[in-house]
Order: structure tokens, then sequence, then C-alpha cells
């Protein structure tokens, strides 16, 4: 009965010594196909970082001049110097693999910089609109409706026509379509927070709105935002290869993972296998994000026993 | 629910205005807009410069301020232009403007003509114009409909394509051109509606959004049920991939394998081997009996709805399976189980029936993309559907083509909404609008 006792107290001296962190990467690491996707995101991630350092050709140089040959297989070796390219080179002798560590750099960026904006705002707006209700969140709601009722792609090959194509142009507006989706979550969650207990009982201790609204509901309201926002990131990188695929997105000479794919589907029956590696990227980079946040959810979940 | 009903419909016209307004609003901030390839264009001088970007800027009503030109779009846009008045004077002084310049015989020839005849032609549609100026005049509505006069999409006329097809009104690109007789030869033409690019993209989309359905549903109940199962992780798997596969790179391979690829071993001694058309919505597009050939067809169509429905059958099924968990877990399915139901009866009866009502909205949703077609897809596989009539109209900054696309979809995405929330109430008798 004493050892029993004891016993209990250990685990709860246990459980309290381990911080929300270290809970929340436990039942993460359960997932184990999310813990190899966070593996290729940073590998991923590093590679493009790092990409000025370790790249053997400038990705933006044609390779003509120098005698290269355009749409190489990989392991080409250019017979004027000796020069090894070892994915080949594209319609105008580019060094693909130079090109797809540069093109990682914008499309990774445009998914994070678009899912970081569209978070702040999301999160900005729908809090006011399920935190004061009312006109507000009336007013609200119905732009967020009219964004909604807008056909996505087309609208975003109108718009890129409109700001003219580019990095900053993809990412306002990827921006400008995200918001509406997250801040319908933020406020959904806002709603149900509002009217509970502790809120009126921060009230009641004279806490003004802003501070009851990022101090109490935002921090209730983290896993959902978190999970939107894990997901998000490979909705935007899919969305930019798509615009930048059609021709609407990144212009040459700069390179994203959706305009190298463009700019090699014509030579496709040259040296079909140079078609693998950007929609490969791509992919798996969307793919371990649909991991990393399915086990997100899970981790985050409080009601899920893991 | 009528007073519902109303309070929606009255949003969404007032959703479906503020949206026309932004997207004409925001299409007029192009730079360069549909005189963009005027300005590029080398000239000799720049009095020849001028003339042309006058031309072009009276041509497509550019000189009007955009709230004018909105207003006209809305309400006074002669399809045709033959009976409005300003379009009218625009081209004569385009002409006017243009005439000095010319150096071509043709041309000129043209030119003069058409000085020549245009003030009377203005001079009949003002008068034609004046009877009928007031838009809220209804004293002499029958007699300002029967005469040929301005329109705007509120009149149904949704105007002419500026580029994709230079005059001709956006509906019959759209919907494509209804029976006619050519009045210079007689030739009687036959309705082209059942192949217009309309048509093409319903076959198209209405064929994957069934296939998927019929492959999604089964995929989702039976990885509920079995939940945790070797199946069911390796469905979950699939759904993952599926999810995450960028369209246009699927496309593309599928494209190469079975289009390119296996044509070259085909040609090269392979003879066995079948390979399946890279485009196109039939091998011949001036061939009508090929649009009615089902063979010629589903070779064409294979492709593109492989490509898809695959996303869509991984996204539907990891709904289905969600919502079928959630009704497994009630009470009521308990007590199913409990009372010694068949397995059958409890899973397809009990749960399946309720855990649709979800999908009841997803169903509906789909309507807009009927509409819409897919952009990607149908570019790398060059169907000529709406993705593609899309397309091309933004690649040539055709706006009148652009608007109406763009319109529709917003009503469709509007109506769809509205058909989900009643379709909802329908299925589920425990929600009430008020």
């Amino acid at each position: 009965m004493a050892i029993a006792t004891t016993l209990d107290r250990e685990q709860v001296a246990v459980a309290k010594e381990e911080s929300q962190m270290s809970v929340i990467w436990r039942r993460f690491r359960k997932h184990k196909l999310a813990v190899v996707g966070l593996f290729i995101i940073g590998t991923l991630t590093l590679l493009a970082l790092t990409a000025q350092l370790w790249t053997p050709y400038d990705p933006t140089v044609p390779g003509f001049n120098s005698g290269v040959q355009a749409f190489a297989n990989p392991g080409y070796v250019n017979p004027n110097n000796g020069d090894v390219y070892i994915m080949g080179t594209d319609n105008i002798g580019r060094d693909v693999l130079s090109r797809l560590a540069y093109g990682g750099q914008i499309s990774l960026s445009v998914g994070l910089l678009c899912t970081l904006l569209v978070a702040m705002i999301g999160t900005i707006i729908g809090s006011i609109a399920g935190f004061f209700g009312g006109f507000v969140d009336t007013l609200l709601m119905r732009i967020v409706d009219l964004v909604l009722s807008l056909p996505f792609l087309p609208m975003l090959l109108a718009l890129s026509i409109v700001l003219g194509p580019g990095y900053w142009t993809i990412v306002i507006i990827l921006t400008a379509f995200g918001w509406p989706g997250t801040s319908r979550l933020v406020r959904g969650s806002v709603l149900s927070l509002r009217n509970l207990d502790f809120v009126e009982a921060t009230r009641a201790l004279g806490a003004s709105n802003t501070r009851i609204i990022t101090r109490h509901l935002l921090p209730n309201s983290l896993a959902p935002i978190i999970v939107d926002a894990t997901l998000n990131v490979g909705g935007f990188i899919v969305a930019e290869s798509s615009v930048s695929f059609l021709g609407f997105g990144i212009s040459e000479p700069a390179s994203s993972w959706g305009n190298i794919l463009a700019g090699l589907e014509d030579v496709a029956r040259q040296a079909p296998l140079q078609l693998i590696w950007p929609g490969l990227l791509i992919f798996l980079t969307v793919l371990s994000i649909n991991f990393i946040g399915d086990a997100l959810r899970d981790a985050l979940d409080p009601r899920l026993k893991l | 629910m009528t007073t519902y009903l109303i309070r929606r419909s009255l949003q969404g016209v007032l959703v479906l205005i503020f949206t026309s307004a932004l997207i004409y609003g925001l299409l007029n901030l192009t730079p360069g807009g549909p005189i963009g390839d005027v300005l590029q264009r080398p000239y000799r001088t720049a009095a020849e410069r001028d003339a042309a970007i006058r031309a072009a800027t009276l041509r497509y009503g550019l000189d009007k301020d955009i709230v004018t030109r909105y207003i006209f779009w809305l309400y006074n846009w002669d399809p045709t232009n033959a009976n409005n008045p300003t379009y009218l004077t625009n081209t004569l002084q385009a002409d006017q403007a243009e005439l000095p310049g010319t150096t071509d015989p043709a041309r000129k020839t043209q030119l003069q003509g058409e000085v020549a005849v245009l003030p009377a032609q203005i001079a009949a549609a003002s008068k034609a114009l004046a009877t009928c100026s007031n838009l809220f005049d209804f004293s002499n509505l029958g007699s300002c409909l029967s005469i040929p006069r301005n329109g705007g999409i509120l009149t149904g006329n949704w105007g002419a394509s500026w580029k994709v097809s230079t005059g001709a009104p956006v509906l019959d690109l759209i919907f494509g051109r209804g029976a006619y007789t050519d009045p210079s030869t007689g030739v009687v033409h036959a309705s082209e509606r059942w192949r217009s690019p309309l048509a093409n993209t319903l076959v198209l989309m209405s064929l994957s959004v069934l296939i998927s359905l019929l492959i999604a549903f089964p995929i989702g109940v039976y990885s509920a049920v079995k939940q945790y199962s070797a199946t069911d992780y390796a469905l979950t798997l699939f759904s993952f991939f599926g999810i995450s596969m960028p369209t246009f790179w699927f496309g593309l391979i599928l494209y190469l394998l079975l289009g390119i690829q296996f044509k070259t071993w085909h040609d090269a001694g392979a003879t066995w081997l079948p390979y399946l058309p890279t485009g196109g919505v039939v091998d011949d597009v001036s061939s009508t009996a090929q649009y009615s050939d089902i063979g010629v067809r589903v070779r064409h169509l294979l492709l593109p709805v492989v490509v898809l429905s695959l996303s869509s059958v991984a996204g539907w099924s990891r709904f289905l399976r969600a919502s079928m968990l959630e009704v497994l877990r009630q009470d009521y399915v308990r007590t199913a189980w409990a009372k010694g139901l068949k397995q059958r009866t409890v899973i397809l009866k009990h749960a399946l029936r309720n855990a649709l009502i979800p999908q009841v909205t997803l169903i509906a949703l789909a309507i807009p993309v009927l509409f819409g077609g897919a952009i990607i897809t149908e570019r790398i596989f060059n169907y000529g559907g709406m993705g593609t009539l899309y397309f091309n109209a933004v690649g040539q900054n055709d706006w009148p083509l652009m608007m109406s696309i763009l319109i529709i979809s917003s009503f469709l995405v509007v109506i769809s909404n509205m058909i989900a929330d009643i379709a909802y109430a329908i299925v589920d008798p425990r929600i009430r609008y008020s």
C-alpha cells in the first residue's frame, strides 16, 4: 500500500516536470511518417538555404555560350571543358541541379512567407470578428464570403497579369486568398471560448479586451491555428508551382520548382527523366508537410489519448 | 425557410455585384491591358505610334473612365456594337485618326469606306437610343424592346470577345453557337452547342466527379469500418499521396508515359502496346462525327479523368472516413449492434446514411468546378474546355470573355452554397433556418 502511494507520487512528480513542448514532441514522435517528413523538410530547407555555397553553376546563365548541350540527360559531361552536370541541363543549357536548389529557395520561402502572413492576418481578423460579434462580425464575415466566392485559380491568373508576374505578386495574391479560411477557423474557436466562465472571471478582474484576446482566447485556440498553418504551407507551395507552371508566376530567369517543370515540358520527348525532379521535390515536400500536419493535429489534441 | 431563402438570395445578389465591380476594377489596373500588344509593337514614326494607340484605345473604349465602362458593361454593351453610337463614334474617330498615316492601299480603302458610312449609322443609332435612354422609363418599354439596341449583361448581352475570337459574342464562345443560316451563302449550319467548350468541360468534369465518388465512397466506408487495419493504413497512405501529388506533374508523367513513350515503343515494333492520344477532345476537331463516337471520346477522356480523379478520390475518401468514424461512435449505432442487427444493416442503413449528410455539402460545392473546368489538366492534355478558354482569355487580356467566365463561376459558387445549405436542411431534420 505504502509502495503504491510512493509510486503514484513519483509518477505525478515526473508528469509535472515534463514541459508542454516535450509532451507534444513525445506524442508527435509516435507518427513515424511525420518524423521522416520533418527530416525531409529539414534537409531540403538546409540544401535550399545553402544553395549559394554548394551549387556548381550559376542557375541563370545559359550554357549555350560555353558549348553546353541543351536537354542533356543526367550525368552529362561537357566535352569542351569536362564540366559534369549531375542532373543534366534544361532547354537553354542551364544546370538543372543548380536551378532546383535556387528554385527551392523561392518555392519554400513563398510557402512559408504566405503561411506566416495568412496566419497573422487570419488570426487578427478572426479574433476581432469572433470576440466583438455584431456588426463588425457581420461585415468581416461578408468580406470573407466575398473572397471565398471568387474562383481561386482563375482569379490567381487574372491578378498575376494585373500585378505583373513575380515573387511578391505571388505572395500577395496567395495571402489575399488564404486569410479568409484561417479567419473563419479562428472566429469559430474564439466564439466557442468567449462565453466560458474563465473569460468572464478575467473580465471581472478588470482585464482589457486586448488582454483577454491575446492572453486567454488565442493561446487556447493555438492548436487548430498551428495545424491549419502547417497544412497551408503545402497548399501554397502547390499553388505557387501551379501558377508558375502555367507561366503566370515566378518568371525566368529566376527559377521555382513550378517554372522549371514548365521549361522542361516542351523538351520532355528528348529528356523525359528531367521531368521527374522538380515534381518529385514538390510532391515530397507537400507529402511531408501533410504528414507533419496530421501528426501535429493528434499531438496537440488534449482529448486524444496517445 | 422562405425568409431565409429570400435573405440569402439578396445577399447573393449583393455579393455578385461587389464581385463583378471588384474584378472589373482589378482588370482595369492591368498595365497595358488589351492594348499592351499595340504598345509593344515597333513603329516607324511617333505619329504612327500615336495613331495606332489612339485607335486601339478608342476601339476598346478605354478613353472612358472606369465607372462609365463598368456601367456600360452592366447595362449598355451592344454585343455587335452596330447600334452603339458611342462605339461607332469612337470607331469613326479612330479611323479618321488612322487614315492620314496609312500607306497600305487595301486598308486605306476600307477606312475610307467606313468613314463614309459611319455618320449615317451613328445618327440612326443615336435616334434609336434617344427613345430608350432612360433605364427607369417603363412607358415606352415595348417599343424599346422591339428595336435592336444597346445591351450589357443585365439585358442578357455579355459583350463580344476582344482577342480570343474577335467580335464573336462571348456567350457563343462559352455555350457554342446555335443553329444558324449564313445570310450570304444560305448554308444552314447545325448547332455547335453540344461540342462547345462548356459541353466538353461538363463531360470531362462530371465524369471525373462521378468516378471519384464511386471510388471514394467504398474506400471511405471500408477504412472507417476497419479502422487501424492494414488496409486502412494502406488506403490512408494512398490518400496522402493523392492529396500531395501536384496535378500538373502527375498529368505530365501520364502524358509522357502513356501518350508519347508508349507510342514510341508501339511504332518501334511493339504493335501490341496500346497508346493514348496526347491531347484534344477528339482526334480531328473539324469532324463532327467523331464527337458522337464514344470510342474516340473515351480514349481522349481517359488520361484527364484519371488525373482529375486521383486528388478528389483521396480527399473525399478521407472526408467520408472521418464522418463515418464519427457516426460509428454514436450511441444509436451501438444500440443497433446490441439489437443483433446484421453488420450490413448497421453499416449501410444506420451509419452510412447519416455519414453521408456532410458529403451533401461537398457534392454541392463541386458544381462551380463542373463549369469552370480544370485549367491545369485541360492545358496539359490540350482539352478544349472552359479551362483552356479561360487560359487563352487571360493570356490575351480578353476582358469581356474573362469577366463572363469569372462572373458565371462566382454566380455558381453563390448558388451552390445556397443549394448546399438547403440540401443540408432537407437531409438533416435537426437543422432549421429561421
